[in-house]
């Protein structure tokens, strides 16, 4: 996919365009379903909210209702999610022990969700933004690369197995490992680095026109 | 931790997750081919939906070949989804009908669930739409009524057992070797349908092309919304496009159109259709559940029964030779030489000739509104109060449609609910976004207003000269270039000369 952030959320906006949403779809939706978990959601509040969340989503790029130039998309939706997260808590009001799910980060964030405090929320999602990118980044690119490169790389780099077993499993070199290892890193940060910057470049009055 | 390392560290987590569906939506590569489950031998991936894959595999214990719906593994995480599933699935092999898909059994083992039913290898009413798009080709009107029937008696079967399909179109109706259709995904997208419609946008539902107003709305469904989806179905066999499409923007507005627009005529796009299958169609298709077919026996009866039922547009009694003469696909592409103004202006002034027929306050409210957008000055309206005007007429025109179809004694009632039927296109008109679509609207303006004078015995070539006239004098007006919205017409221009 030779697609950067800014051209995904404009051929969203073109409703003929299911690839886009799709693509969309298949980044953006994870992350909001895992940040409304890390907030302590449950599995069941979480699917909704995603849904109710990815369905405003839409409908703000398709209707202009996010405005580029009050700032990132990623951050709009940030605002959104945690919205309606506090909202799913609301509506629980006092959660049973069940639901309030403590979070990995050890940080009672459900009952602190009216805070305006939002750091640690932030951080959250953008760690979870960051895995999201990386996962889509894998799925892109592993069909692209040759087949020794990928496994070299899951092998030695993700996986931790020693260089020479890796270099004997495939039957390679030692140092080709680290030279796979190497490409496919720069080829992800080169692949992400184009979702970075996720700001609409186009006038803003094309927004205004498709209201 | 340099640049490098926090990278890989990032990684690491992202592939941990990948195996661990408590924290993911989507997985690669779930492929089960080769594999087994419970007896069924796995054998090859057939396809794949928004929810669901199918393979083809066998079974071993009676060596049958079954399709193996499988729930992907984004939805098998939520045990509340698989159990649903399952129940529904449950449910269905109650339901055996030659019209439904049957179902075997369900079978799961620790990671995986599905249903194994009934392979079918003709394909579906969507690959066939497409094979005669390609062809350029359309489905007979005895086509269109052979699968509909069908396809309502499958639906009428499941709906005896209290179930609802909640997501009939062509892609579910699937044909069987011997040219049967036979309707599949029963209760399956019901189990599933809170937790993924939106999924579904993208994929496997596609468009919500084929929902019901209640459904687009979030509420309840009946079985008379099954009866809505075959509608729009039909529709779609009958002319080759669904009744609303998603032009105007995005799938959400598609919904409001299901919501608020009346359904158009299908002889706007096919003129050879039979009134009484049109009288159909535009029955399933009545925005209040309450007057469609209630379910898909009811729509069975209805189409076997159809060209004896009372029909506006086709009550022939002791007039054989009536409403058929207007030819609206010329009349549409005669008017196109007209702006949008022209054309609103002329088909309001048809449907005030066939006015008294229908005094009901609603239809003048109406009319009012949409001759306003042919008279007022386009400077002197703000773009809010023309959208506020534009959102009066629609709802009007909703009224009027409501007039028609709220009428239907025999014989007395049908010029009744032809001249509303003109008043709601005429103020569909006014509503039209672009020229083309007013002149599809005026047409049927022109169609119901012949139809409503004959069934009154009025004269019917004297109002058809005088349009004609009209017509010649709006086109000498010089109002505007083709396809424009146009100048205003000027007040006063349809006092009669001298």
């Amino acid at each position: 996919m030779d697609q950067t952030q800014t051209s995904l959320l404009w051929a969203v906006r073109d409703a003929g365009n299911r690839q886009a949403w799709t693509d969309f779809y298949r980044i953006y939706a994870p992350l909001v379903r895992v940040f409304c978990r890390r907030l302590g959601l449950t599995d069941a509040d979480a699917d909704d909210a995603t849904q109710e969340i990815m369905m405003l989503a839409h409908d703000a790029l398709c209707r202009g209702v996010y405005d580029p130039r009050k700032g990132r998309f990623r951050g709009w939706l940030y605002g959104v999610a945690r919205k309606r997260a506090l909202m799913a808590h609301r509506a629980r009001r006092r959660p049973t022990r069940a639901q309030a799910v403590p979070t990995e980060d050890g940080l009672d964030l459900i009952s602190g969700l009216e805070d305006k405090h939002d750091e640690a929320e932030r951080r959250i999602w953008e760690q979870e933004w960051r895995y999201a990118l990386l996962e889509e980044a894998m799925r892109q690119l592993q069909p692209t690369l040759p087949e020794k490169t990928f496994q070299a790389f899951v092998l030695y780099a993700v996986e931790q197995r020693p260089v020479e077993q890796v270099a004997a499993e495939l039957r390679i070199s030692a140092s080709s490992v680290y030279v796979y290892k190497s490409r496919v890193l720069d080829a992800i940060r080169e692949w992400t680095a184009g979702f970075e910057d996720d700001e609409p470049d186009r006038p803003s009055a094309r927004i205004d026109h498709e209201r | 931790m340099n640049g490098d390392d926090s990278l890989i560290e990032d990684l690491r987590v992202v592939f941990s997750r990948q195996t661990d569906d408590s924290t993911r939506l989507l997985s690669q590569n779930e492929a089960l081919t080769g594999r087994r489950l419970a007896h069924y031998e796995v054998k090859e991936l057939l396809g794949e939906g928004g929810m669901a894959r199918v393979y083809r595999a066998v079974d071993a214990e009676t060596p049958r070949e079954v399709a193996l719906k499988v729930l992907k593994p984004e939805y098998q995480a939520s045990p509340d989804i698989r159990a649903r599933f399952q129940q529904e699935a449950q449910t269905m092999t109650r339901v055996r009908h030659e019209n439904v898909v049957g179902i075997y059994d369900c079978p799961k083992d620790e990671r995986t669930t599905a249903i194994a039913m009934e392979l079918l290898s003709g394909g579906n009413l969507r690959d066939l739409l497409e094979k005669g798009r390609g062809q350029r080709q359309r489905f007979s009107a005895d086509a269109v009524t052979r699968f509909a029937l069908q396809a309502a008696r499958g639906l009428g079967a499941a709906h005896a057992a209290g179930i609802v399909h909640r997501d009939v179109k062509p892609t579910n109706l699937m044909l069987h070797a011997d040219g049967a259709v036979k309707v599949a995904d029963f209760g399956v997208v019901l189990a599933l349908e809170r937790a993924t419609w939106l999924t579904g946008l993208g994929r496997q539902i596609g468009t919500p092309a084929y929902m019901s107003p209640e459904q687009c709305r979030g509420e309840r469904v009946s079985p008379a919304s099954d009866v809505y989806s075959l509608g729009v179905t039909m529709f779609e066999l009958a002319t080759g496009r669904p009744p609303f499409t998603e032009e105007a923007g995005s799938p959400f507005a598609l919904m409001l159109k299901h919501i608020r627009e009346p359904a158009p005529d299908p002889r706007a796009y096919r003129d050879n259709l039979p009134d009484w299958l049109v009288w159909v169609i535009l029955k399933c298709l009545d925005k209040d559940p309450a007057q469609r077919y209630a379910d898909g026996n009811s729509l069975a009866d209805g189409i076997v029964a159809a060209p004896s039922e009372p029909n506006p547009l086709n009550d022939k009694t002791d007039r054989p030779d009536t409403t058929c003469r207007v030819n609206t696909v010329a009349i549409r592409e005669q008017l196109k030489r007209l702006p949008q103004r022209a054309i609103v202006s002329w088909a309001c002034r048809c449907a005030r000739r066939v006015q008294h027929l229908n005094t009901d306050p609603r239809l003048e409210r109406s009319l009012v509104m949409a001759e306003s957008t042919a008279h007022e000055p386009a400077a002197g309206q703000s773009q809010e109060s023309l959208t506020h005007a534009l959102q009066r007429i629609q709802q009007l025109r909703t009224t009027s449609f409501k007039a028609a179809y709220s009428d239907r004694t025999p014989t007395t009632g049908s010029a009744t609910s032809c001249a509303a039927l003109a008043a709601a296109g005429a103020s569909a008109c006014a509503a039209a976004r672009c020229a083309a679509d007013a002149a599809a609207d005026a047409a049927f303006v022109a169609q119901n207003a012949v139809a409503a004078l004959e069934l009154s015995n009025e004269p019917v070539n004297e109002f058809w000269k005088w349009a004609q006239r009209d017509f010649e004098r709006l086109l000498a007006a010089g109002l505007g270039a083709e396809g424009t919205v146009g100048r205003p017409v000027p007040t006063g221009f349809w006092a009669e000369p001298g």
